[in-house]
């Protein structure tokens, strides 16, 4: 089946079978591999991408389903040479341990502050709940969400 | 994941006539979070995968007397919009705590009925509300009660070919407010021990329950509407009352034991979140 969408500002056309999920379809046949796969059920957030602005699991939706959709991957955001602010932050604040959830976690924040510019911590707290980091217990995810937030407050 | 052929019906009328004729080998997709899954794990293997996305007059939410929630209604425009949350703030609590965001950006409320997952939130949220399944088929469209939509785990009314296109909820009586509690053990994700919706509306001369619903979800195969919460109904509110109903409510569930645990902890989790939201729901009422 045809599938057309833009992906990170640039328009991609390809011809995929029904079954191939929307992650298969970012990573294998566009080769974006920033998006991850680990739980394969929705749950953990590893495969996190932005469709129309929408926080999705890319392991749980059909590739077929995306067809004349905007999504947005970690690859969309920043090069290492030019990080988006988000990027940066979880760097400068240690967002992360082993990286695996860390292009969710940086997507999750970018649709946090997209919809709520201000959030209170506990308004960081629930929303970043959402995605799971099974190595650092979180702290440096909050600190590095806070870091935009009160570097957009200034 | 074994290879289907993908339908995108963009009519109601075009999907139930498909369905008329191939229903036993199609699986029917809304948002797809348990479909696709499913798929995945080769739990279901269908020829055809219908995905009802294409149905533009499956996204239409209207609210004139009543709530109508045309059937891809998303999870989370339940908890975002806020003259639902204003209306029927149970239904929009309850759908603020499923799952978490990308579930919810991508589930469909008709979905999350029609798949009778017993765990789910919102389920218990618009049984507590009473509210109306809409079905169609090949054969004519019909509305249903809720409470009588739901046999057994994952067991519906829906007959075979049949579809739910959207849930009408009608507006609580005034002075009404609701919560909804879960308990999980670890991560929000996981799918709760427990849940429970209550919904009291207090006189405001009298200061005491003129109605009273309370319906627990993950202990028993479809959500448990609790009889005893006409205890509630002519008296005044206080906590001694609200552990006895709770206790009474707890008694009526019909919890299996699971990895999420045995059948007295559940029962004892389902007592405590009654109560809880039964306490929730008189402070809010309180302001």
């Amino acid at each position: 089946m045809n599938v057309n969408v833009t992906i990170n500002d640039k328009a991609e056309q390809r011809d995929v079978e029904p079954s191939v999920t929307l992650l298969e379809f970012v990573r294998d046949v566009l080769g974006l591999k920033g998006t991850k796969e680990y739980c394969h059920s929705g749950v953990c957030g590893a495969c996190t991408v932005l469709m129309d602005g929408n926080a999705i699991s890319a392991c749980s939706t059909l590739a077929v389903q995306a067809d004349g959709h905007d999504l947005l991957t970690v690859e969309g955001l920043g090069t290492p040479d030019d990080m988006h602010p988000i990027q940066q932050a979880f760097v400068d604040n240690f967002g992360l341990q082993c990286g695996y959830c860390t292009p969710g976690m940086v997507l999750l924040t970018k649709s946090l502050l997209d919809e709520n510019p201000q959030p209170t911590r506990e308004e960081i707290i629930r929303y970043m709940g959402s995605n799971i980091c099974r190595c650092t217990g979180y702290a440096g995810i909050l600190a590095s969400v806070e870091a935009v937030v009160a570097q957009r407050g200034k | 994941m074994r290879p289907f052929e993908y339908i995108k019906p963009s009519t109601v009328d075009e999907a139930t006539s498909f369905l008329s004729q191939n229903a036993e080998d199609s699986l029917i997709m809304g948002g797809g979070t348990a479909a696709v899954v499913l798929l995945h794990l080769g739990v279901v293997r269908p020829r055809y995968v219908v995905d009802l996305g294409g149905i533009g007059a499956l996204r239409e939410t209207t609210m004139k007397g009543s709530l109508h929630l045309g059937a891809l209604t998303s999870i989370r425009s339940l908890e975002r919009d806020p003259a639902i949350a204003a209306d029927y703030n149970l239904l929009s609590e309850a759908a603020s705590q499923v799952a978490n965001i990308r579930v919810r950006n991508a589930a469909s409320v008709g979905g999350a009925v029609a798949y009778g997952e017993p765990q789910t939130d919102t389920p218990v949220a618009l049984t507590a509300l009473d509210a109306t399944v809409e079905i169609a088929g090949a054969s004519g469209a019909r509305q249903i009660p809720i409470a009588d939509f739901y046999r057994g785990p994952y067991e519906t009314a829906l007959e075979q070919g049949e579809l739910v296109v959207g849930i009408n909820v009608p507006k609580p009586a005034a002075n009404s407010v609701g919560c909804h509690m879960k308990f999980t053990i670890g991560s929000p994700e996981n799918k709760p021990v427990a849940n429970a919706s209550a919904l009291i509306a207090l006189d405001p001369s009298s200061g005491k329950i003129i109605a009273a619903r309370v319906v627990m979800g993950a202990v028993g195969g479809t959500p448990v509407v609790a009889a005893s919460a006409a205890g509630l109904v002519g008296e005044t509110p206080n906590d001694d009352l609200f552990a006895d109903i709770a206790a009474q409510a707890a008694n009526e569930t019909d919890p299996i034991e699971d990895l999420r645990g045995p059948v007295w902890y559940k029962r004892r989790i389902a007592k405590v979140l009654v109560e809880r939201a039964l306490k929730c729901a008189l402070q809010k009422s309180q302001g």
